[in-house]
């Protein structure tokens, strides 16, 4: 009986065992899969906002900015002689 | 059922069992042993995999961290024509939409893969979508793009494989890059980017963003500025450059005729050079004032002495003869200088003969700036055992000393830094060496005192006048110089230069304005540069908030 509880006992214990390394590996593969995953989400994030980025610099470079001023804003350059100074402090 | 019926069944069955394990077996003895090293091949090819990641090119960025050169991605169209459902029709359309690539596709019939067109429009992508052919793919490749195009032939240009071709993108091609990482993945073949074990077998480097002390609206406006006026007196070609003389900072560097380096498909490779550094000229009257530094450093004259003119257009100095555009008599030298008299600047010069040569070293005419552009020329200054008679005297008023734009902006950077060597800056990083503590002293004080007097006469009463603003220390010096074509000077074809320095409290700018060849009609830098200058000063003050 003694020796059959030990061999029902050694068994379990390596099945046991067998189980927590295969579900340890199910998880590092499942982790992994999932920072691999993460990883990717990531990337395409990257591309995005590079996509965004050079949208915004296209948007924001110099001859669109003038465009822009002078066709919907109806802005014009202004000159030197037009430019003064406020003290606003002196006015307070 | 007997048994005697059921026993010949039972062997058909077991025959049947026997002849699939047989198959099987034969079959697990082929992949196993017999063709083991081929399915073991085939095995790995799918399992694992050795991949390389290229990083994305580094950005190039202005001063104040805005894009000078960034990538975009655009879509390029290939097919597969060893896959083609039906090469006849694809073949069809890219006879009627990319008839350039016509020939390489039938010329690769039996390739894996080939390329149409790479960099397509928005107006391609869209024919290709509608096209209704599988067999023409697109495919997303990364690109640069070019956020102010009016510092392209500084920035240069990349090539449809990303690589630097031109100017910084070419000088910092390896930095820009990077280095690509190589990886070793084991996966299973349906997994997509999944992979059970990753293993890096060369470790790369992300490229490394370059930061320039250009910038960016500035460029913008002085190119604007500079089109605009050689628009206005029909020039064929034109420079401006602005400094910061107390670091060497190259704020602004524009050289036209240029070119869009977003739009590269009629590219003129002359227009890619940058002729304030790529070209040296025989500049003229700019040249008197570093003439009349030499002289006034070396105790030869002081601003107030009076000299002889002559009071003719043509004079003789040691007995060779000097034109001047305007005659005068006997004026001090701060006048001879302002009014650009060659006969006055002539006779002063005289008195320190080959002592200009080494002056002219000091100021830099014969040594490269070290900015890091390719094709940067050095400055030419007639050697004294190469001298006639007629040399010290052309040398004072800017013949036979051929210079860049830039060798003269540095110049003029010294005088503006009180006599201090000053190195021309292009890139951000290297501000740091050089403190204006640890700059070598050129020239005295009283020398730098009284050239920046003779430079502010000459904006307020000279041939600058054009280049005054009201309420800012203008000290500038216009020059107007004939071409040398096949070895003679054509009078109808000049290059006009107004240098000079800006300069409200601490606040300076050095600007170096530069024309060439503009219509006849035009013949003088003083209503050709010197406006330029003015426009140009007024647009920098503008944008640094100095008012």
């Amino acid at each position: 009986m003694k020796r059959l509880r030990f061999i029902i006992l050694f068994v379990g214990v390596n099945i046991l065992f067998i189980f927590l390394q295969i579900h340890k590996n199910g998880k590092i593969t499942e982790i992994s899969y999932q920072n691999q995953n993460k990883q990717h989400q990531l990337d395409i994030l990257k591309q995005q906002k590079e996509a965004l980025t050079h949208q915004f610099q296209a948007m924001k470079n110099p001859s669109s900015v003038k465009d822009y001023a002078a066709e919907e804003l109806n802005m014009k350059n202004v000159s030197l002689q037009q430019v003064h100074i406020m003290n606003l402090d002196a006015g307070a | 059922m007997t048994t005697d019926q059921a026993q010949p069944r039972l062997a058909v069955l077991i025959l049947l069992f026997l002849f699939g394990y047989t198959i099987i077996i034969v079959n697990l003895y082929r992949i196993q042993v017999k063709y083991h090293s081929y399915y073991a091949h085939l095995g790995e090819q799918q399992y694992n995999q050795t991949i390389v990641t290229t990083p994305s090119r580094a950005p190039i960025l202005d001063r104040n961290g805005d894009y000078l050169a960034m990538n975009k991605e655009s879509y390029s169209a290939f097919m597969l024509p060893k896959q083609c459902e039906n090469f006849d029709a694809a073949k069809a359309f890219i006879e009627n939409h990319f008839p350039q690539a016509v020939e390489r596709v039938s010329t690769h019939r039996n390739s894996n893969f080939v390329f149409i067109k790479r960099k397509l429009s928005d107006q391609e992508i869209e024919c290709i979508k509608q096209s209704g052919t599988d067999d023409i793919k697109l495919l997303k490749e990364p690109h640069r793009y070019y956020p102010c195009p009016a510092a392209a032939s500084i920035v240069g240009l990349t090539n449809v494989d990303n690589k630097g071709i031109l100017g910084l993108e070419l000088q910092y091609d390896a930095l820009l890059s990077g280095q690509p990482t190589t990886c070793f993945l084991e996966r299973d073949a349906r997994m997509g980017h999944f992979y059970f074990k990753k293993e890096t077998l060369k470790e790369g480097k992300s490229g490394e963003p370059i930061k320039l002390t250009l910038d960016q609206a500035l460029q913008f406006l002085v190119a604007e500025e500079l089109k605009q006026a050689m628009e206005r007196v029909d020039a064929k070609g034109g420079a401006v450059i602005i400094m910061d003389p107390k670091t060497g900072d190259i704020l602004s560097l524009v050289s036209m005729p240029s070119f869009d380096p977003n739009n590269t498909e009629s590219l003129d490779i002359d227009h890619t050079k940058n002729k304030a550094l790529s070209e040296r000229y025989e500049l003229g009257s700019v040249i008197k004032i570093f003439a009349a530094l030499a002289a006034i450093e070396e105790g030869a004259v002081t601003n107030d002495e009076l000299i002889n003119c002559q009071g003719k257009r043509t004079g003789y100095v040691d007995g060779r003869k000097v034109n001047t555009v305007s005659p005068h008599g006997k004026i001090p030298f701060a006048e001879v200088i302002a009014r650009s008299n060659n006969i006055g600047t002539a006779t002063v010069v005289k008195r320190i003969e080959d002592k200009l040569y080494d002056h002219y070293v000091r100021l830099g005419f014969t040594r490269k700036t070290n900015i890091p552009l390719p094709g940067e020329q050095i400055g030419f200054v007639n050697h004294p055992s190469n001298w006639s008679k007629q040399s010290v005297l052309s040398l004072s008023y800017g013949y036979e000393i051929a210079i860049t734009l830039l060798e003269l902006a540095r110049a003029f950077c010294i005088i503006a830094n009180n006599g201090h060597e000053v190195e021309a800056q292009l890139m951000k990083e290297s501000i740091s060496e050089h403190n204006s503590s640890e700059q070598k002293k050129l020239y005295s004080q009283t020398s730098i005192d009284a050239i920046k007097d003779i430079l502010e006469q000459t904006t307020t009463y000279g041939t600058s006048r054009r280049a005054a603003i009201k309420g800012y220390r203008i000290m500038s010096k216009t020059g107007t110089a004939n071409m040398l074509e096949n070895g003679i000077y054509n009078a109808r074809k000049n290059l006009f230069t107004c240098g000079g320095i800006i300069q409200k409290g601490a606040y300076q700018r050095v600007i170096v304005a530069f024309v060439k060849e503009a219509a006849p009609q035009f013949r003088f830098a003083s209503l050709v540069a010197a406006p330029l200058f003015e426009r140009v000063a007024e647009k920098t003050v503008l944008h640094d908030k100095i008012v």
